[in-house]
């Protein structure tokens, strides 16, 4: 004899057993209305964006932290958001934040773009909340933010050509602001979902970071070669993509799902960061 | 008797493991373990692939950070972090070694969406996502968001750390013959060493939860020395005590490393001579030892659905 969950209102703190019945992949705010009558409430897993990385006129920009993932109950709602990646450009000096996602009373911040008050540095990922600069955001479960490449649930961007922390979503990689020498850009953190990786643009030889690896994608590789129009960092691994390579001295786009951008090379486009997803199960 | 922890009708059976009339509460282990679920998998440091069965959307998940070892400054490590929780099936997992020389810190466990951190070492606050202080070092703030115990201050009351999620490491106290003990927590802190010229001393006892922390040594005297105990864990597989190492004794030169502390999967190991207790498996805090500082236990992650 075995209890069903669905009869059983004793089970109703545990989502084991239950079903996705919905991906929501279009960004901004749309309507659900069709959700079964009965159901009360639904159990959320919600992805923010990824941040985007950077891109500077000289040297290499960091890489973009990926979109905070959070999960749990919440009564059903009308309405769902899913934030969009950060867009990344050639414009020196500047990166974007991801968009938050929000289902009911489940959220998730986005990445953050890169520190822009310090080149070197890669973003945060995102938690509950936005991560900031290099440092994430607390998650929903409460875990404490991270920066410099520290581990948490959000981990930190890296500083100067050092990889994001791992976690569950991770920060991107430091870039590096020389423009001699050999240089290589540190990677994007591992983790559930993967921050970019940090770009170098240097008249030696430069090896972009590689995007971070996820569990279930991987991240892009970065572009490596003598001169400053190598060295893009790879795109992040998201939660429902992969990370795009980095070509020439631009950055590649993170993955579907919350992946960070990778920084570009010596004036060239920093990548996006990937799109946020929500899933609904009951 | 009814089992207060059944979320079912009374009597009812929850999934297979539970079928029959006649188990006995409290010694069958299903009832320590989250909603009845079968434990279906443990998995050990360096392990990074995971088959889920097909179906299985939804697995609960029990992540122990890797302890934090001993110091050759006969200070305690700190125990690993735990976290806890339901995650999406997922194939691939980090399980966290312990720290495995003087002063090294644990590694970090995850599965999914569930992370924990490694122990801290002694001085450093080392630990993270709820791996606990060494000696003199703070707790951490866990995945749920609960505050870490401080670090006592040198030379002030007991020298026993703060409790918190995580317990903060020991100090040397205001007066007395034995160290500060490591803070309580779900994991506990190191405890530190204690030094004095002919007393009979003890170091500090690591602190006791869910995982233990290292004991400190006892130093220099030409009295008796007894090293601290590890902290005790408890085996959440068995439903027992994972007791902490004994502190090793004797006179003079030569004795008082301190002793292991119990992790989630296993009991810490006794300090012998100046060789400190290894961290018992799952995140024990490694025990000070003037010559060989104990390993922090490996992580453990356990899988339930």
């Amino acid at each position: 004899m075995s209890a069903s969950i669905y009869s059983n209102s004793s089970f109703t703190d545990t989502p084991y057993g239950l079903k996705l019945q919905r991906t929501i992949t279009a960004t901004g705010t749309t309507s659900i209305t069709d959700i079964p009558a009965g159901i009360q409430r639904v159990y959320a897993i919600v992805i923010g964006g990824g941040g985007s990385g950077a891109s500077y006129t000289t040297g290499g920009g960091g890489g973009g932290g990926a979109g905070g993932y959070s999960a749990g109950w919440t009564y059903i709602s009308n309405t769902v958001t899913v934030g969009t990646g950060g867009t990344g450009t050639s414009t020196s000096g500047t990166s974007a934040n991801g968009g938050s996602s929000i289902y009911g009373m489940v959220m998730a911040g986005g990445g953050a773009g890169t520190d822009t008050s310090n080149q070197g540095r890669g973003g945060g990922a995102g938690g509950a909340v936005t991560g900031s600069g290099f440092t994430s955001g607390v998650s929903y479960t409460g875990a404490p933010t991270a920066s410099t490449g520290n581990i948490s649930y959000g981990s930190g961007g890296g500083a100067s050509g050092g990889a994001g922390g791992a976690g569950v979503s991770t920060g991107g990689g430091g870039g590096n602001a020389a423009v001699t020498g050999t240089l290589t850009g540190g990677a994007g953190g591992r983790g559930l979902i993967g921050g970019g990786g940090g770009a170098v643009g240097t008249a030696g030889t430069g090896t972009g970071g590689a995007g971070g690896t996820g569990d279930l994608y991987a991240g892009g590789t970065g572009t490596t070669g003598t001169g400053i129009t190598f060295g893009g960092g790879g795109g992040g691994a998201g939660y429902t993509g992969a990370g795009s390579n980095a070509s020439a001295n631009n950055g590649g786009n993170g993955g579907s799902g919350g992946g960070g951008g990778g920084g570009a090379s010596t004036g060239g486009t920093a990548g996006s960061g990937g799109n946020g997803v929500v899933y609904l199960y009951y | 008797m009814a089992n207060p922890s059944r979320r079912g009708s009374t009597g009812e059976p929850v999934r297979n493991s539970m079928q029959g009339g006649n188990y006995t509460p409290w010694t069958n282990t299903h009832f320590v373990l989250p909603y009845g679920l079968r434990l279906q998998q443990t998995i050990n440091a360096g392990t990074t692939s995971v088959t889920i069965p097909a179906g299985i959307t939804f697995v609960y998940a029990i992540a122990v950070g890797g302890g934090a070892a001993g110091s050759t400054a006969s200070n305690g490590g700190g125990a690993g972090g735990v976290a806890w929780g339901w995650t999406l099936a997922n194939s691939t997992c980090v399980v966290g070694t312990g720290g495995a020389t003087s002063n090294t810190a644990g590694n970090y466990t995850r599965y999914g969406n569930i992370i924990a951190g490694g122990g801290g070492t002694a001085n450093s606050g080392g630990g993270f996502l709820g791996g606990a202080g060494g000696a003199n070092g703070a707790g951490s703030t866990n995945y749920y968001g609960i505050p870490g115990g401080s670090a006592a201050a040198a030379g002030v009351g007991t020298g026993n750390g703060g409790n918190g999620s995580s317990g903060g490491g020991g100090n040397t106290p205001a007066t007395g013959t034995s160290g500060g003990k490591g803070g309580d927590g779900i994991s506990g802190a190191g405890g530190i060493n204690f030094a004095n010229a002919s007393a009979n001393i003890v170091g500090g006892a690591g602190g006791n939860g869910l995982v233990g922390g290292g004991g400190g040594g006892a130093i220099t005297s030409t009295g008796t020395r007894t090293g601290g105990k590890g902290g005790d864990g408890f085996n959440i597989a068995t439903g027992t005590i994972a007791t902490g190492g004994s502190g090793g004794t004797g006179t003079g030169a030569g004795n008082g490393a301190g002793g292991g502390g119990g992790g989630v999967a296993g009991n810490g190991s006794n300090g012998s001579g100046l060789v400190g207790g290894a961290g018992g498996l799952g995140g024990g805090g490694g025990g000070g030892g003037a010559t060989t500082a104990g390993a922090g236990g490996a992580g453990i992650l356990y899988l339930f659905y």
